[in-house]
């Protein structure tokens, strides 16, 4: 605790070094900028403010009845010739579009940040206030969005902080072309669990914050500046043994010009979780074993498992203790949980720095419930702080340093248990616990349980009687970046040195108990205990501990002679990865690299870029490798002849570019053959015994030596970008060609004579290729600013090469096939009767004769038609169809409201469903069924779209198939915000600016092909195989933003 | 670019590769007179061997044989009773195992030399052992598969061609390598203990033989016999496909059962074992007069107990399972505590009091209705303690035959809780592969082929007869061959009930058609008015089992990738 106060203390101090030394100067400097207008009977004058109330600089106001402009300054201020009742109209690209009236007094204007950027463009020209506007964050640098010949996807702060969510990239699925991004699961306390995500199609686990590969737990959406999507050869190849993935980049804000902005924030959310399994009755789910039974049995008639007073009892509830009937999600689950959030952030500039300084807590209960008999919390628990100070110092005319600090401190709780334990465990068992198992309680109020159920497993003991488990994590970062511009020698040369310092610590305090169950037997009144129930458990752990520093030289020229336009950069950098408590050497990624562009008169466009890259983890004959890549760009509407006679054509740029890069997927020096030390460990077999010697230790061999390259691609994209009408429209669209050769695996023909797993190689080949539309309408009617943003993406890839098994035939082959398909047999329906399969043309399994298949088991399609089905009838299945990937954003802002709306959808989305949980009855017939195995096969519902109930295994139906490959397509309504921002005439009364109140939420809505036939899931978080995550959350949430 | 210099520079904190890694030089280490690491790598290949108990879907191996069903209907063993194997789903598949260990003896043989061995009789020992474990690997796969690759001394190389060329040896070389590599180190293999070692005199707890367990000359010879009586057996000797040469002989040899009987009467010439006069030392000792080749490794304690044992007991507060369900076939096959058959009329079996004075084993094996154990009477009758029939509250699972397996389990009728009696402290059980009984009715089944039931026969198989303790334990005078070849059968199937020894027997003999794949029974058990109990019998399980599963089917991708290697018959 002592070292958590010092910390608290630490970063407090660190935050408000600014806050104190800067705002001073800062004020005295915004009373200087008093009005000071001249008294004029003539003129419509003011100041233009942005959300904070503050001089906003760049505005341009055009007087609607003469079509005269003025551009405002520094102080915001403007000043026209004119009768009172002017119409004045106020535009810039980062705010939306005002008109006022001007009344002969001076006019305070204020003008609302615009929910999209990026996609509209004002043309101002030769103004220095417009010099930053349309940059885009590339790496090692950036471009403006005119000039931009890399493949680059981005979102701004505004459509990150609509979502409510503990994790910043549940704001960014449907936001970005070529970016898809899943989650599987919700809760607190997540850190990425629970999410996927993949830039066009290939896997893609890139991160960078500022330019750094980190982990971005730390970042709040309020901190981010812009999150890009890098997505074809030229925009990631420096990064080289790493840039054949995308990689998504994150840029904080490093502080606007003027005077201090404020904004304070304090958010209440209520989340709700989506796609509860519904499971049977006790009554329902004894009926239906005893017609799994009998399925099984087939025309032998069994005695039922449940007799009719059984189900009866279940039904009525005449005896709750002897046929319990238990609704286990509502017996532990409360039906909503609480997401808090308040974030306060400062951003200016001072004489000689700027600075952004952000703090935020937000804390995330669980959906368990608690018992008062406990002195501490049980339920699931996220309380989290973030902070972040950036600065940048002029240290000298030509000499700039940024210092960047941030961290997190964050703690978690949950409910107590051996590992996975706590919720993992809890929804486990939540989700296969039969409602007949065993009571809640006994009469006594002791936990109830059976044999079978032993010590530990009742599900409410689960959540309130096992103890907690609480972890404390802790990221510390500073990044030191220093530019010194060097046009002494010649002009537009600099050098930049960055270093980064992350360091990330989690301790974990295990404070479980082991809690014993009562049988209680109705009859005899007398009770069974089965476990024991112990003390608490002290046991703290250190979990995961990581370094990672990261150092980067840079020279770079950038200048114009002429129309001529020349930039180069050239840099080394090192990234290094230590990770403590595994004990391995840290890994290292090197990079020389260097890129070139040249523009002449930002008409012709031409691009390289190229690295020399290392990875300390390969073998040294591979860790060195080149990569490179060139592009091209045509800024056709800068050519007279689509100027002169399109002049609606604000922007159509073409664009290509194609390279080569890598990615380094080679483990822990798996090049180096190793054995094991003797070990005596017994629990896996490695030890043995002898007579009375005892323990004897063994060595072995793990694997054979595995000599990797890194993986390369050859990454080709063309893209097209046109703007109409001052950029209202916006249209971009790009074809990408990715060939991924040299892929790691292992081989696909092996053999075990061989006594040994066989060793990776660099082996696989896959092309991914597809297109992407974006497509924006944003515009104005008066006061009344709209926006329609669209984005689609599909992809489609295609292994080439797997070195595959030999097949018989054309159809069992992978090779020439989508990327990750099953491969199974193919499922021609049920069968509906015994005549079906006892009929001799009917191929069935050899190792599930007829004598063991039952009228509504899957029958398979004998597609070599040798009468039997076998290896040979084997092949890839599912759709292969493009993988399609969507998002709508609309919305719009009039007089103070403000509404934003996201859908997020995809299409050709299949999943396999496997396991017990589809099945019903599985892990022997232990398992629970669910209200959807009510829609069995069964000879009275012969047109069922699921086999029959089976008791535990069926190797029939449980043959990876096509059968359980389903449509699992859905659209969500992500996300949307309602928003009103008080009248600032009303505000600055109390001398604040801007008030806003708003509603948002996250998952509100979903629609999806699965609920046809199961709606008690979600099509993104599918129960399959044995895990049973943490619900996806539906969370509505309150706000309320002050800025000044 | 300052700065990344800087960088490289700091590497040095770190070494340029793991030296943490243990690579082949301290294997092979060239400076360790005693070989330690070398030593050890032949301690992996020791763990690789059979282990036994319920490793098959948690559950005893022979729940898919004859003698027992899974108690549980959602068992995945029930799969394997109604729908058998194929090459898609194979079944006790141990190809990958065994060729696993075969490589780690030829990597040690390949490379034991480099080690500066101080004492030479020790890399002799070792070298020795390494090439009886893999002997006993490849019969391990003989016995499910037929003739399989010979590799010999071979380490392949993945990059290796000829690993796709392979073909399956001819059973008859299999045999040979098997024998012929037994017979080359039988005689460099460490000193045998002597019977004394092997037991304590008390009969109760473990002989002083520290190295027990060691493959030695004794498990050497019982290796031979094994191989040898497999080689005789109906299954191979002669092959029903006999121009596929891995599939046994192609004719019928009578010298077979010779050679086998040979080989089983050189063990029994050494005089280092004994039958255990009380079967139950076996569960509660692991170094025994019987023993002769045991795996040491799987840690079943009281868990073992808890799965096994019937469901109305609660061993340490936590509930009884009851996952194997003995058939009433099984049960059938003890016969009466005088010896005789219950089919016998004379035998004195009362179909309604069908416990009663039986042949003891059936207590040491089976867990009936009206058994005793932790001082209470098991009972399987209908809605009894360990048969409930209710499934209100517990939807656990309970017997479908009547019976519970017994075996292995701690004699402790009248101890009032259980304890895992089985288990040296801190060593985790034996599961014995080869014990001396074995030996003896090895040697009455290949002698009885070979020249009849002549006096040894009878003496073998009387010897365990005796010592299971029944009166008179003499069978009758006069058999022909082909009774005496039932009472082995029978012998065997009752002696080595669960211990992995019926499930490939019945293929050896090439019966499981007859006895497995028809239908097994149970008992309803319903207890009357009066106290008696009515016993009805109930079919538990039609098995489905065709002739071609004699042999076991070798995994398809090993058929797939390789155009030599030749799949099973009719698979």
């Amino acid at each position: 605790m002592i070292n958590n106060n010092l910390l608290i203390r630490y970063c407090c101090a660190l935050t408000l070094f600014p806050l104190i030394s800067l705002t001073q100067p800062v004020i005295a400097r915004s009373s200087k900028t008093a009005f000071t207008y001249k008294s004029a009977i003539d003129s419509a004058r003011g100041v233009v403010r942005d959300d904070n109330g503050k001089p906003l600089a760049g505005v341009l106001i055009t007087e609607k009845r003469s079509g005269r402009t003025r551009i405002t300054g520094e102080d915001g201020r403007f000043s026209f010739v004119a009768q009172p009742g002017e119409t004045l109209l106020f535009d810039h690209p980062d705010f939306y579009h005002k008109e006022a009236v001007s009344t002969g007094k001076p006019m305070n204007v204020q003008l609302i940040t615009r929910f999209l950027r990026g996609s509209t463009a004002i043309l101002l020209k030769d103004t220095a206030a417009n010099s930053h506007q349309g940059m885009v964050d590339i790496l090692h640098g950036q471009q403006s969005q005119q000039t931009i010949i890399q493949s680059v996807g981005t979102a701004y702060t505004n459509q990150l902080t609509t979502t409510p969510a503990s994790q910043l990239l549940q704001a960014l699925p449907g936001r970005i072309a070529g970016l898809n991004i899943g989650f599987s699961s919700g809760g607190p306390a997540l850190d990425g669990a629970g999410m996927s995500f993949n830039v066009r199609g290939a896997r893609a686990n890139l991160v960078l914050v500022d330019g750094v590969q980190r982990n971005f737990w730390s970042v709040d959406p309020e901190e981010i500046e812009s999150i890009s999507v890098l997505k074809d050869a030229l925009s990631t190849v420096m990064y080289g043994m790493r840039s054949s993935d995308g990689i998504i980049s994150i840029t904080t804000k490093k502080g606007d010009r003027g005077t201090p902005r404020i904004s304070f924030s304090s958010q209440y959310g209520i989340e709700s979780p989506l796609g509860l399994p519904k499971p049977l009755s006790a009554g329902q789910f004894a009926t239906l074993y005893n017609q799994a039974q009998q399925n099984d049995a087939g025309t032998t008639i069994i005695t039922p498992k449940y007799s009719q007073a059984d189900i009866a009892a279940y039904n009525n509830g005449t005896d709750p203790y002897g046929h319990p009937n238990v609704d286990w999600y509502k017996t532990v689950l409360n039906s909503t949980s609480a997401l808090k959030k308040y974030n306060f952030n400062l951003q200016g500039t001072g004489t000689g720095f700027r600075y952004f300084v952000d703090l935020d807590n937000l804390s995330e209960g669980g959906l368990f419930k608690t018992s008062s008999a406990n002195t501490y919390n049980t339920n699931d628990q996220l309380d989290r702080y973030i902070i972040r100070t950036n600065l940048g110092v002029d240290v000298t005319k030509t000499t700039f340093m940024q210092l960047n600090l941030f961290g997190r401190i964050e703690t978690n709780n949950q409910p107590g248990g051996a590992n996975p334990g706590g919720s993992a465990s809890i929804f486990s068992a939540l989700a296969t616990t039969p409602a007949n198992a065993y009571p809640v309680l006994n009469p006594d109020g002791s936990l109830a349980g059976t044999g079978q159920y032993g010590q530990d497993v009742n599900i409410y003991g689960q959540a309130v009687s096992r103890g907690y488990v609480f972890q404390n994590l802790r990221d510390m970062a500073v990044d030191l970046q220093v530019t010194q511009k060097l046009d002494i020698i010649t002009p537009g040369l600099y050098l930049k040195g960055q270093g980064s310092y992350n360091n990330s610590t989690i301790y974990s305090t295990n404070r479980s108990k082991d809690f014993a169950v009562f049988q209680y037997n109705p009859t005899t009144q007398t009770y069974q205990k089965y476990g024991t129930t112990s003390a608490q458990t002290t046991v703290g752990t250190a979990g995961a501990r990581a370094r990672l520093v990261y150092v980067d030289g840079e020279l770079g020229y950038d200048h114009n002679f002429g129309k001529h336009h020349v930039g180069v950069v050239a840099l080394a950098d090192q990234q290094s990865n230590l990770q403590f408590d595994t004990g391995n050497l840290p890994e290292y990624y090197t990079d020389y690299a260097a890129r070139v562009n040249y523009n002449w008169d930002e008409k012709y466009l031409i691009e390289g870029a190229g690295s020399y890259a290392g990875y300390s983890w390969m073998d040294p004959s591979k860790r060195w490798s080149p990569f490179w890549a060139v592009g091209a760009g045509w800024n056709m509407h800068r050519e007279s002849f689509i100027k002169n006679n399109f002049n609606f054509i604000s922007n159509l740029k073409l664009r290509g570019t194609y390279g080569l890069t890598g990615q380094a997927n080679a483990g822990y020096f798996t090049y180096i053959q190793t054995f094991w030390t003797p070990s005596s460990n017994t629990n896996n077999n490695d030890g043995y015994y002898f007579g009375t010697n005892g323990v004897s230790r063994s060595t072995g061999q793990s694997s054979l030596a595995s000599v990797v390259g890194p993986e390369k691609a050859k990454k080709l994209n063309i893209g097209v970008d046109l703007g109409l009408w001052d950029n209202q429209l916006t249209f971009t669209g790009e074809y990408f060609k990715n060939k991924f050769f040299d892929l790691v695996g292992t081989p696909g023909i092996q053999t075990l004579l061989l006594g040994l797993p066989y060793p990776t190689e660099n082996i696989g080949i896959n092309n991914y290729w597809g297109e992407e539309f974006s497509l924006a309408w944003q515009s104005h009617l008066h006061n009344f600013n709209y926006f329609v943003s669209g984005n689609f993406s599909l992809v489609q890839s295609k292994i080439i090469f797997s070195d595959e098994i030999p097949r018989n035939y054309a159809y069992e082959r992978t090779t020439g096939t989508q990327v990750g398909l099953n491969y199974g047999y193919t499922a021609i329906g049920l069968f509906q009767s015994y005549a079906e399969i006892n009929d001799p043309k009917t191929a069935v399994l050899s190792s599930t004769p007829k004598s063991s298949l039952r009228p509504g088991d899957i029958r398979y399609l004998d597609r070599n038609g040798d009468g039997v089905i076998n290896s040979d009838d084997q092949g890839p299945i599912g759709s292969g169809l493009p993988a399609i990937y969507y998002g709508l954003t609309t919305g719009f802002n009039y007089k103070g409201f403000d509404i934003s709306v996201l859908f997020q959808g995809t299409m050709n989305r299949q999943s396999y469903l496997n396991g017990d949980f589809w099945n019903g009855f599985g892990n022997g017939g232990n398992n629970n069924a669910y209200a959807y195995n009510l829609n069995a096969w069964t000879p009275q519902n012969p047109s069922a779209v699921q086999p029959r109930l089976w008791v535990g295994s069926n190797t029939n139906n449980q043959q990876t198939s096509s059968f359980w490959i389903r449509n699992t397509d859905f659209v969500r309504l992500k996300n949307a915000e309602v928003g009103y921002t008080f009248p600032s005439a009303l505000t600055r009364k109390i001398h604040i600016p801007s008030i806003r109140m708003y509603v948002n939420g996250l998952n509100l809505l979903t629609w999806s092909e699965l609920f046809k036939l199961r709606k008690d899931v979600d099509p993104e978080s599918l129960y399959t195989g044995s895990t049973y995550p943490y619900p996806i959350l539906r969370t509505i949430n309150f706000g309320l933003n002050v800025k000044f | 670019m300052v700065a990344v210099a800087l960088g490289f520079s700091c590497k040095k904190t770190f070494e340029d590769h793991p030296l943490t890694n243990t690579t082949a030089d301290y294997i092979w280490d060239t400076t360790d007179p005693t070989g330690n690491y070398a030593q050890a790598w032949i301690i992996k290949i020791y763990s690789q061997l059979p282990t036994g108990y319920v490793r098959i879907n948690g559950n005893l191996l022979e729940s898919a044989s004859d003698d027992a069903v899974p108690s549980n209907p959602g068992s995945a063993t029930w799969n394997v009773i109604n729908g058998g194997y194929s090459p898609l789903n194979t079944f006790d598949d141990n190809w990958a195992n065994s060729y696993s260990a075969i490589r780690r003896v030829n990597v040690f043989l390949a490379n034991y030399k480099k080690v500066p061995w101080q004492d030479p009789t020790i890399p002799r020992w070792l070298s020795s052992e390494a090439r009886v474990l893999r002997a006993f690997f490849y019969y391990d796969m003989m016995k499910r598969y037929g003739g399989v690759p010979l590799v010999g001394d071979k380490v392949f190389d993945p990059q290796d061609p000829t690993l796709f060329t392979q073909k399956r040896s001819s059973f008859d070389a299999c045999v040979k390598y098997v024998v012929s590599e037994l017979d080359a180190v039988k005689d460099s293999l460490r000193p045998d203990a002597t019977l004394a070692q092997r037991g304590s005199g008390n009969g109760t707890t473990d002989g002083t033989d520290g190295d027990f367990g060691r493959m030695r000359k004794s498990i050497a010879l019982a290796i031979k016999a094994k191989v040898l009586l497999l080689a005789a057996s109906p299954l191979f000797n002669p092959s029903s496909t006999p121009d596929l040469d891995y599939t046994g002989y192609p004719t019928y040899d009578a010298n077979r059962w010779q050679q086998a009987a040979n080989a089983a009467k050189d063990v029994m010439n050494l005089n280092l074992f004994a039958l255990e006069a009380n079967r139950y030392i076996l569960n509660t000792t692991h170094v025994n007069k019987e023993f002769i080749l045991v795996r040491f490794g799987a840690s079943y304690q009281t868990t073992y107990g808890n799965l096994m044992s019937p469901v109305g007991y609660v061993v340490g507060n936590v509930a009884a399972q009851g996952v194997t369900s003995p058939t009433q076939e099984l049960v059938d096959a003890f016969p009466m505590k005088n010896g005789k058959a219950i089919t016998d009329p004379t035998s004195g079996y009362n179909p309604n009091n069908p416990y009663a004075n039986r042949d003891p084993r059936l207590d040491q094996t089976v867990f009936y209705n009206g058994a005793t154990w932790l001082k209470r009477a098991v009972q399987t009758y209908e809605g009894g303690l360990d048969k409930p029939n209710n499934n209100s509250v517990n939807s656990g699972v309970q017997t479908v035959t009547g019976y519970y397996a017994k075996k292995f389990l701690g004699n402790d009728a009248n101890n009032s809780s259980y304890t895992p009696v089985m288990y040296h402290p801190s060593v985790t059980p034996t599961f014995c592969l080869i014990r001396y009984a074995d030996i003896l009715l090895m040697y009455a089944e290949a002698q009885n082929e070979f020249s009849g039931p002549d006096p040894s026969v009878y003496q073998a198989v009387e010897a365990i007869r005796q010592r299971a303790g029944l009166v008179p334990y003499a069978l009758p005078v006069g058999l022909s061959q082909a009774q005496m070849r039932d009472a082995i059968r029978n012998e065997r199937r009752i002696e080595f009930a669960f211990e992995e020894q019926r499930f490939y027997d019945i293929r050896r003999w090439k019966i499981a058609k007859s006895v497995y794949g028809t239908a097994l029974h149970g008992v309803t058990i319903t207890k009357n008015a009066n106290g008696t109990f009515t016993y009805t019998p109930k079919v538990v399980a039609t098995p489905y089992y065709d002739d071609k599963m004699n042999l076991m089917p070798i995994a398809n991708n090993e058929i797939q990738v390789d155009k030599n290697m030749k799949q099973n018959p009719n698979y």
